[in-house]
């Protein structure tokens, strides 16, 4: 069929459907009444649009990142008492993201609050910050599960486990910090064994290593020694094997939320 | 002009004055178009829409589906942002609801389409017209406009017929659109007799001035990592 023949069916279906469901009204349902419609071939597609589903089925977090820096504060205006403040860029100098919890309008001023996930010391700070001070937000629909007592991370997208591997955790004298934070920038193309091919920054801090150098992030990287793998190795971060680390950077993006129970 | 949100002071979300001038010059596709501009051009960032159209393939189909799936992406993500936002009334909640699943299918469809092809998913920032009623409600008018002028101008372009009759259905659910969200603002469902068309590169300079597209910040860095190991 010509493509003149193919939008002027499609067009024709289009004006002619509603003009026939009326005909069939007036005649009180008599189907002679479309006996005159030629039959015709449904038209082939050149792809496949599934069907629609509920947009919220899987979306674990949203995510933000900062466009100007500002002093978080404990409830949603602005004369509220300052938290921490909240910086544009990390320390590894990628840009800064916050995970959004949720939003608020502050009626006097007409603006809307983030109610945010701090990455300041003491872990698990929640504050307040304009919307405007952030960028787009993104949703994932993937989440990080880390057990420190069975030693292993089971990444879920889209509500299924996708990936489980063995990890090593802190030692008892670092321990790992236990609870929800997000993951925040990825590394790459570093020469360093100790650290693997690649490393997420994380939300997390060490409760211990307080004075380390750039704030005692909590990483999840690879290592040059996987036979210590799975066991209390680390100074806090999260050791993967290389190849499953690999595996985890094609299938983690940024934001993503890490659980550490 | 419809009062759309009683108790709305217009003023305050339109300081320059151009929504509430759109909304009182009709329903013109440039009219809205110009106001939706108004609203975002003082960040227009234009790098960020060259950045999604540049990367397009130029050959066959994929460089009419590539600009397609842009829209449809941020047709979608607007849709989701509003629904999830919590700050719309529940009718336009619910539509922005339902909408978003159309368009997310879109998306998929178009990815299906160009598979190793497609562009990455544009970095989008709605500036806060995913967060008010007012706002929300003309920029989905504006992006429906957006969307069918752009559909339609495409048309004549397809080397595949069995592409162009899908895109002519994805087109069909799209005037649905704009005939629901026009009705949900309080405007006439179908001013036009015919849908005007906008060509692809009147399209991505369109895009370049909303704002919407933006660069994507850096999450990926080439530094040694610092912790605690």
């Amino acid at each position: 069929m010509s493509r003149l023949g193919r939008l002027s069916l499609i067009a024709g279906a289009c004006f002619t459907a509603p003009l026939l469901f009326a005909a069939l009204l007036r005649t009180g349902g008599d189907a002679a009444a479309l006996e005159t419609v030629p039959p015709s071939a449904e038209p082939r597609q050149g792809f496949a649009v599934p069907a629609a589903e509920s947009v919220s089925d899987f979306r674990t977090a949203v995510w933000a990142p900062m466009t100007r820096a500002v002093w978080s504060r404990r409830s949603p205006k602005p004369d509220a008492p300052q938290l921490v403040r909240v910086r544009l860029r990390t320390p590894e100098d990628t840009t800064n993201l916050v995970q959004i919890l949720d939003h608020k309008r502050h009626e006097a001023s007409g603006r809307v609050w983030l109610k945010v996930r701090l990455t300041s010391l003491p872990n698990g700070q929640i504050g307040w910050i304009p919307r405007n001070a952030v960028g787009g937000q993104q949703s994932v629909e993937t989440k990080l599960l880390v057990d420190t007592k069975k030693f292993s991370a089971e990444l879920i997208v889209g509500g299924r486990a996708v990936l489980k591997v063995p990890v090593g955790v802190g030692q008892a004298i670092s321990p790992t910090p236990l609870g929800e934070f997000y993951v925040r920038n990825k590394l790459t193309r570093y020469r360093s064994p100790f650290y693997g091919p690649l490393a997420f920054g994380t939300s997390a801090r060490s409760n211990t290593l307080t004075d380390w150098p750039a704030g005692g992030h909590i990483g999840i990287h690879g290592t040059n020694r996987p036979d210590l793998i799975p066991g209390r190795i680390s100074h806090g971060c999260i050791r993967l094997r290389n190849p499953d680390l690999v595996r985890l950077g094609e299938l983690m993006p940024i934001g993503t939320p890490l659980e550490i129970q | 002009m419809s009062d759309l949100t009683p108790g709305l002071n217009l003023a305050e979300i339109d300081p320059e004055g151009a929504l509430n001038e759109s909304i009182a010059s009709g329903v013109s596709r440039s009219g809205f178009l110009r106001g939706l501009l108004a609203l975002t051009a003082g960040a227009a960032t234009v790098v960020a829409a060259d950045q999604a159209f540049g990367a397009i393939s130029r050959t066959g189909d994929s460089a009419i589906l590539n600009p397609l799936l842009i829209i449809e992406c941020m047709q979608a993500e607007f849709y989701r942002r509003a629904a999830d936002s919590g700050q719309l009334p529940a009718n336009y909640a619910r539509l922005a609801n339902e909408i978003a699943a159309i368009e997310a299918a879109h998306v998929a469809g178009l990815k299906n389409a160009l598979g190793g092809a497609a562009n990455d998913d544009p970095y989008l920032n709605f500036r806060g017209t995913t967060e008010n009623p007012m706002r929300f409600i003309r920029t989905a008018v504006a992006l429906e406009d957006l969307s069918t002028s752009t559909l339609a101008g495409v048309m004549d372009d397809f080397e595949s017929e069995d592409n162009l009759t899908t895109v002519a259905a994805i087109y069909t659910a799209e005037a649905r659109h704009s005939a629901g969200v026009r009705l949900a603002a309080g405007e006439h469902p179908a001013p036009s007799p015919v849908q005007k068309w906008e060509s692809l590169p009147k399209v991505r300079k369109l895009l370049n001035e909303t704002g919407f597209l933006t660069p994507k910040p850096t999450t990926v860095a080439r530094q040694s990592p610092a912790f605690t190991g």
